[in-house]
């Protein structure tokens, strides 16, 4: 169910509650997904070339921020009420996007949850641009993994690893695909949304499967929150050598972005308080 | 991977520990599988003529420990089904509720088990192919513990309002097969391990799905454990074995005769005298 206000149902906010994610399907026009998909090309028909060179470097696959002025559609998603609306309910009206970016795997994502910080409200949407399914590099999660015991019991079984090191997997006669998990099967212009500290895996990849990611924070509250945010801050000024970013002019918050040409009062709020918490210092320099 | 002895892996065992189940291919080879079908009928043509049309209404499981199944039955003592099981539920664990089921409706969410202390566990042999779409069992994987359990207790998921689904479900969008889940898409010959705690459910369903079922529970050892069992001996009776459409007593006087003098099953025997659970099934 979609309303019209983008709001979720007291029943979808118990959904992501108890499961640690959400589904909404059909959130998107297919002539919104065409659009994101046209400037999804452009962008990466310019990094492209670029990107070969560095294939086996440790460039894993072709991902860049959407905050920027070549790729306008996506960027204006963050303040799309489809995205903000439904994360303000889960996260608290003064939650902030920390990244937004566009991903084109080549290959499978093995098991993972996004963070390991307990305390600080994180989530992520996604949008996939292509039909995906579980033979077809569909997202798999772990309902309830994003809580413990669950959340530290997978952690202990190094599912993380990959195939040739998790114990479990070996001795167990298993693939990570055969992990038992509920499979996301998506059309274009469904959104999942799920707290980050959810386990979750794609199998079955091919080449330039995409998608969309809008991922918020919540703003700390409590001391351990705190704390977790600082491990976050850390966690930033890798951001962009650890995902091996293609980051044409090396800024991951373009200054476009921040001249928040619009005024929206809502991108002002967030970067008033990215700059604040120094977010935009440790990814930008 | 399944070991000669038949026994789980130490990784095996840890991942039905993190997930509350753990699925086992093709234990079972096709002939084995032919011969249990062709029981499973027979038995159920059997009971079905005695029946008035009432009861062959509500009428869905029967019990395998009886002369009519003995292919069936001896799988109670085939390390197949006892070896594992008595690895998750302890050495002295005592075989329980075992049995046939033919089912002609989904079944809705819930957890087998109440008991939070006393471990019971369930091996599930379909005879039939299933998938998504036709009868495969749905699992939570990790609501045996807490707080998954707890938090779909508390949403109600498996309080149902007749003909309006669950009480979370009911006031969603959400249809019991939209809960998020593992799938058991299964072949004949596979088995499937839970923890009676974790919760699942069927859809897609057809007529005469069929089941086999091998229960086990845990010899108790703790205050909580002995209290659960007591108040499950003591409603027995009512619930357990009356109240649930299952034809006919859980343990036939000629399995209780134990006539090739099985240690094992004198073992299962003596303990489930000892709690009252086979006096209540004479009864």
């Amino acid at each position: 169910m979609i309303r019209e206000n983008s709001t979720l149902t007291e029943a979808q906010i118990q959904h992501f509650e108890t499961f640690g994610f959400i589904v909404r399907r059909q959130v998107f026009s297919q002539e919104e997904i065409d659009r994101l998909n046209e400037e999804f090309d452009q962008y990466l028909a310019t990094i492209k070339d670029e990107f070969e060179k560095k294939v086996g470097q440790g460039s894993r696959w072709p991902n860049w921020s959407n905050l920027n002025p070549e790729t306008p559609f996506m960027a204006g998603l963050l303040e799309d009420p489809r995205i903000y609306v439904p994360t303000e309910q889960l996260q608290g009206e003064d939650t902030v996007p920390l990244y937004s970016n566009a991903n084109s795997f080549r290959n499978d994502s093995n098991w993972h949850p996004d963070t390991r910080q307990c305390h600080l409200p994180m989530l992520k949407n996604l949008i996939y641009l292509q039909p995906t399914t579980g033979d077809h590099g569909s997202l798999r999660v772990i309902p309830g993994s994003h809580e413990n015991p669950l959340y530290d019991d997978l952690h202990r079984l190094k599912l993380i690893n990959s195939n040739d090191k998790s114990e479990i997997l070996k001795e167990s006669g298993m693939r990570s695909e055969d992990v038992p998990a509920y499979i996301f099967c998506s059309q274009p212009g469904d959104v999942i949304t799920f707290n980050m500290r959810l386990w979750h895996a794609a199998f079955c990849g091919y080449e330039d499967r995409r998608n969309c990611s809008f991922a918020f924070c919540s703003n700390p509250k409590t001391a351990e929150e705190e704390e977790d945010l600082k491990s976050q801050l850390e966690n930033a000024k890798t951001l962009t050598d650890g995902l091996k970013m293609e980051l044409k002019d090396s800024k991951y918050y373009h200054p476009w972005w921040l001249e928040n040409p619009d005024g929206s009062p809502r991108r002002a709020r967030w970067i008033n308080w990215l700059n604040e918490r120094g977010f935009i210092d440790a990814v930008n320099n | 991977m399944i070991q000669e002895n038949h026994r789980l892996t130490k990784e095996q065992i840890r991942q039905f520990e993190t997930f509350g189940f753990f699925v086992r291919r093709q234990v079972f080879n096709a002939e084995e599988m032919v011969g249990i079908n062709d029981e499973f009928s027979r038995r159920r043509l059997s009971i079905l003529a005695q029946l008035d049309p009432e009861e062959k209404e509500n009428f869905r499981s029967w019990p395998i420990r009886n002369p009519e199944l003995p292919f069936i039955s001896s799988l109670l003592e085939d390390p197949r089904i006892y070896g594992p099981s008595e690895q998750l539920a302890g050495e002295d664990s005592v075989l329980f509720q075992s049995n046939c089921n033919s089912y002609g409706v989904d079944t809705n969410w819930h957890s087998d088990s109440k008991d939070r202390h006393l471990r019971l566990i369930k091996n599930v042999m379909y005879l039939q192919p299933t998938t998504a779409e036709r009868g495969a069992l749905r699992l939570i994987p990790g609501s045996h513990k807490s707080p998954l359990y707890d938090e779909l207790v508390r949403i109600g998921l498996d309080l149902y309002v007749k003909d309006q689904g669950s009480y979370f479900l009911k006031d969603s969008e959400f249809s019991g097969s939209d809960i998020p889940c593992y799938i058991f898409s299964s072949s004949p010959g596979d088995i499937i391990i839970f923890n009676q705690n974790t919760w699942h459910a069927a859809y897609g369903t057809f007529e005469y799905r069929r089941t086999c079922t091998f229960n086990f529970i845990c010899n108790p050892k703790t205050d909580e454990e002995k209290g659960e069992l007591n108040a499950m001996a003591e409603q027995a009776g009512d619930r357990s074995f009356k109240e649930l459409p299952v034809q006919g007593s859980q343990c036939h006087s000629e399995w209780l005769a134990n006539p090739e003098g099985s240690a094992r099953r004198a073992r299962w025997i003596k303990k489930l005298e000892e709690w009252g659970f086979v006096e209540e099934v004479k009864a």
